[in-house]
Order: C-alpha cells, then structure tokens, then sequence
C-alpha cells in the first residue's frame, strides 16, 4: 500500500496539509484512484444513515449527579472530627479524677441535690445553677427543702463521711419454693391403703395428708441420682443397658472390659425396625455415663449407594444444579440493582426467590436417615462408662 | 491543543467554574450514545451515568490536553470496557436506514445496509472503534487519538484500512 493510498480518506475528511491535498488532486486523473474515492465517498454517506439510538437517562444522570454532591459536612472530613471529639470526651471523663467531696459543705450538698439533674461528678457546676431565682420561693423554704431531698437522696459514709447516693441493696431473684422441690424424693408422695370395716372399705392415706403440691412431683430418675451422688456404678450401667437389648431384643455380639476396669465396651447386633428405637432408649437411660454409637449394616458394608450418591431434593433435584440456579438468580439481582426502578418490586420478587432455593438447598444438605429394612440387621456399639 | 488557547480554556473554566449539570447537557447525548453502540441501549444509561459521576470526581485533574468530549468520551470508554469484560457482552449490532432518494442517497444506493452492518460487525475492534468513532460519532482523528491513546497517523492508517475492507466486503456481496 502506498503513502498515496493511505491519504486517500484522510483526503476525504480534510485530513491533509495543502501539499498533501495537491498530490492526491494530481493522482485522482488514475481511473481506479477516482473510483475507490468515489466508492469511500458513498461509504461514508452511508455511514451517515446509521441509526440513532434514543437518549436516555439524562435526569436520572442530574439526579446522581446532585446527590453526590449533597453530601452532608458531617459525612465528611467532619463526621471524622465529631468522632475525635467524643473519643477525648469519653477519655477525659474518664481520666480526670473525681472531685474532693469532702470540701463540700452541707447546704452545698443539699443544693446539688436540689438541682433535678444533679450528678456525682459535677457537683460545683450544679451548685452554681442551684442559685435561687427571683420567682423562686424563699432562701429559707428552699434550703428546708433542700435539706429534706438531700437527706432522701445522699447518704454520708460513717468513717469517712463522704457523700454518696443512695442505692438499695441489691437482692437477688425471689426462689420458687416449687421449684425447689422438684426433686423431693418419691417416698414422700402421699401412699394410700385400703382399709375395711363397716361393711365396706375405704381408702385413705398412710402418710401425711395430701399436700397442695401433691401430683405435682415426679418420681427419682437415674438422671437426678445421678446429679445426686455425682456418678453411677459401673454394674448398674451394665444391668441398664442388658434390660435395654433384653427389651429391644439386641443380640450380643461382643462385650469387652475396658482400662482400670471402669468402663464397658458392647457390640449388638438388633435388627432394622428395632435399632433407632434402641439407640435413643440407651441414650436416654445413659445418659453422660454412656455413648452410643448407630449404626453399620450388620453385614459389614459400611457405605451404600445411597451414602455414595449426591445429595438431593425430596423431589430428586441434586443440590448442585440448585446452587447454580442460585448463581444464576444473584448474578439477576446485581443486574436488577444497577436498572431504575420506581420502587424495589423487582429485586423484593427475586429476593423470596432466592430465599426459597436457599431453603431447598438447606433442606437437601441436612443429613437424612438412611431407609433401613425392617429386617436388615445393624450394628449398635454402647461404651459406658461407671464409678 | 495549542498553549494559547488551552490557557485561553483554563482561564475561562477557573473564572466561571464548570458546573457538571451544563457539562452533563452538553455532552450527553455524545456519551449515551457512544456507550449505546458498545454496551447495548440496556446498560448504555448506567455507562453513561457512572462516566458523568467519575468526572465530577477527575474534573479538578482534567489536564486541557485534550477537548471535554473526547476527556469523557475517553471515560466511557473505560467504563464500558469494564463492563463488557465483566459481564461478557457483545457490541450490538448498527443499524442502517434504508436510502432515502435524494441525490446522495441514490448514490450510494449501491450499499446494502444490511450487508454494511454485517461487513461492520466483521471489522477487528480497533477498525471498527475508529469507523464509528469517525463516522457515526463525528470525533476528529486528534479527538479518537487522544481517546484510544494512539498517534493521530495511526488512527488515519486503521481508517483507511478499515474502508478498504469494508469496501471490498459490499463489492463481494453486490457480485453475489
């Protein structure tokens, strides 16, 4: 391409030095130079047509423009200076020792107290304001009043006969004698016997008369002997838990002893349908003093497809597809938050959206109990752990 | 700019300070709708917007080195360079009108609108940014240099080579 071509639309926008012009003037006698000029001449004729888009946003753009500029002065460098201030505020307060009390006289203590607003770190400035007004009654009516407040208010220490205000002993929260009987042992629930005579017989009570808190009381649990006597014998927590498998009919599958002979180590072997009510009695009956462990499939297998497979939905959407419809919804929101809108609809409408697929992904993400089948066979490991 | 009249600007401007709301009435229908044809008429209002509010905040470092135009022009451009790169968007497409049958119009009836659209689209970005930059937005070849931040000869040598293309693209599509 030559410097000749290269003036040819420069030529055209009046791009070149009148030398530059002349030169193109005299190559425009080649037949193929006039027509691509005439060709770049139509072309950007063309270009002229192009369609407008409509302007928007311009008092919009005022508005932000304006409101920038409104900020207020304590927005600014002053909201910094208003911080610096309180900070020393705060910190003188605190710093400056209190006031010798002690030099001040009696009617200057009642007149502080007089004073609505009197405080204890202050007293100089409110004995000031204290000063009696025209319109105020007599001096002498005032300081009896005075006297009388100060007295109700203020209180001197005995040794060092500083003043000081006075405050209520405080007193702690009023018992519920209920309450404290909550644990009251089982015997002394009122126990009825029947006696005869009379032709009949009738019922009465072989303790004290019924109290009004009788029925109210629940019998001792292992839990509150526990509470009690600060732990439990090893051999009870066995017979526990052998009543417990006896019961839920758990088979045996190894009992072990363990260190210093103070726990117990059992394996059982319980079948599907039994096995979580099992577990939670052992729990419950247990306590602190033993764990529990639920629950491998007797068979040894220690995963299943189902441990193994992504989790879902109660209507099988896997979590993951609803993570990216999340994305997907907040990457909407940003969008929505940089249009215009009258009010927020929008955005309020997207946010219940997405709080309901944030449920859904929740929900999906709790662990949830392997189905077992009423026969399958399952492993329940109990430690228990005695006095 | 030449020194006289760029301290000739300065002393107008520091005498009477600019107000950004004659600024904004001036210029932006030139910036709306140079952020319309990069980022799409849906964002082009939220461009235009964050470019006039980051002037205000430069006004004071606004050197006279170039016009105001092209200052916030060259603004825009930034502002919707990040957006296209963070949201992945696409240069809309121009739009033509159809020629009208005045004289020029007749002459360049040769040109099919559709196909200069396509041929336009076709462009590399640095061609195609100085056509409509020229040709659509009316900027000068110091104004688009000052913009893009490249020597004016390069902007005439992209142009001229951009018409080349582009002339050759609507010549293939009359020939069939």
């Amino acid at each position: 391409m030559t410097e000749k071509e290269l003036n040819l639309k420069a030529f055209l926008d009046g791009e070149l030095t009148e030398a530059e012009q002349r030169e193109v003037n005299q190559s425009l006698s080649d037949e193929l130079v006039a027509q691509e000029l005439k060709d770049f001449r139509d072309l950007q004729s063309a270009f002229r047509t192009a369609v407008q888009p409509p302007v928007m946003g311009m008092e919009r753009t005022m508005l932000a423009l304006v409101e920038k500029k409104r900020t207020p002065w304590w927005n600014g460098v002053g909201l910094n200076v208003l911080k610096v201030a309180i900070a020393l505020g705060i910190a003188g307060l605190l710093l400056v020792p209190n006031q010798n009390w002690n030099s001040l006289s009696q009617p200057q203590v009642a007149s502080l107290a007089q004073h609505k607003s009197a405080t204890l770190d202050s007293p100089e400035e409110f004995t000031k304001s204290a000063a009696p007004t025209a319109d105020a009654p007599s001096s002498g009516a005032v300081s009896a009043n005075a006297q009388a407040l100060a007295e109700s208010v203020l209180e001197r220490n005995a040794k060092s006969g500083e003043p000081k205000l006075k405050i209520p002993e405080i007193q702690g929260p009023p018992v519920d004698p209920n309450r404290l009987k909550m644990y009251a042992a089982e015997e002394a629930l009122a126990r009825t016997r029947s006696v005869n005579g009379g032709g009949g017989s009738m019922t009465m009570p072989t303790g004290p008369l019924p109290s009004p808190i009788a029925g109210k009381l629940r019998p001792f649990s292992p839990a509150d002997l526990s509470e009690i006597d600060g732990g439990r014998s090893l051999d009870e927590l066995v017979l526990v838990v052998k009543s417990i498998a006896k019961q839920y009919r758990a088979s045996l599958v190894s009992e072990t002893v363990g260190s210093r002979a103070k726990s117990k180590f059992f394996v059982y072997s319980v079948i599907g349908s039994n096995a979580s009510p099992f577990v939670r009695q052992l729990r419950a009956s247990l306590g602190q003093f033993g764990s529990v462990t639920d629950s491998l499939p007797a068979n040894g297998a220690s995963t299943s497809t189902n441990n193994l497979a992504r989790p879902t939905t109660a209507d099988d959407i896997p979590v993951d597809e609803l993570e990216k419809e999340l994305q997907a919804l907040n990457e909407r929101r940003v969008v929505l938050l940089t249009e215009f809108y009258e009010d927020a609809k929008p955005v309020r409408e997207l946010d219940t959206e997405i709080e309901a697929v944030k449920k859904r992904i929740a929900e999906a993400k709790k662990p949830r109990e392997r189905a077992v089948a009423p026969n399958e066979k399952r492993i329940v490991q109990v430690t228990v752990t005695g006095s | 700019m030449s020194e006289p009249i760029k301290s000739a600007v300065r002393a107008d401007i520091e005498s009477t300070p600019l107000e950004m709301s004659a600024i904004v009435r001036e210029h932006y229908e030139v910036v709306y709708r140079f952020c319309a044809r990069r980022v799409g008429q849906d964002w082009a209002a939220d461009v235009a917007q964050e470019t006039f509010l980051t002037a205000q905040k430069a006004l004071k470092r606004f050197r006279f080195e170039s016009s105001l135009r092209s200052w916030l022009v060259g603004i825009a451009l930034n502002e919707c360079r990040a957006l296209i790169r963070k949201r992945k968007l696409f240069p809309p497409t121009i739009e033509f009108d159809l020629p009208d049958a005045s004289a020029s119009g007749r002459e360049n009836a040769w040109i099919d609108r559709t196909a200069l659209s396509k041929a336009l689209n076709a462009l590399s970005d640095e061609h195609r940014d100085v056509v409509v930059m020229h040709e659509i937005e009316g900027l000068s070849y110091d104004e688009i240099a000052a913009v893009i931040g490249i020597p004016s000869g390069t902007v005439k040598s992209r142009l001229h080579h951009a018409f080349i293309n582009l002339r050759k693209s609507l010549r293939d599509e009359v020939r069939g």
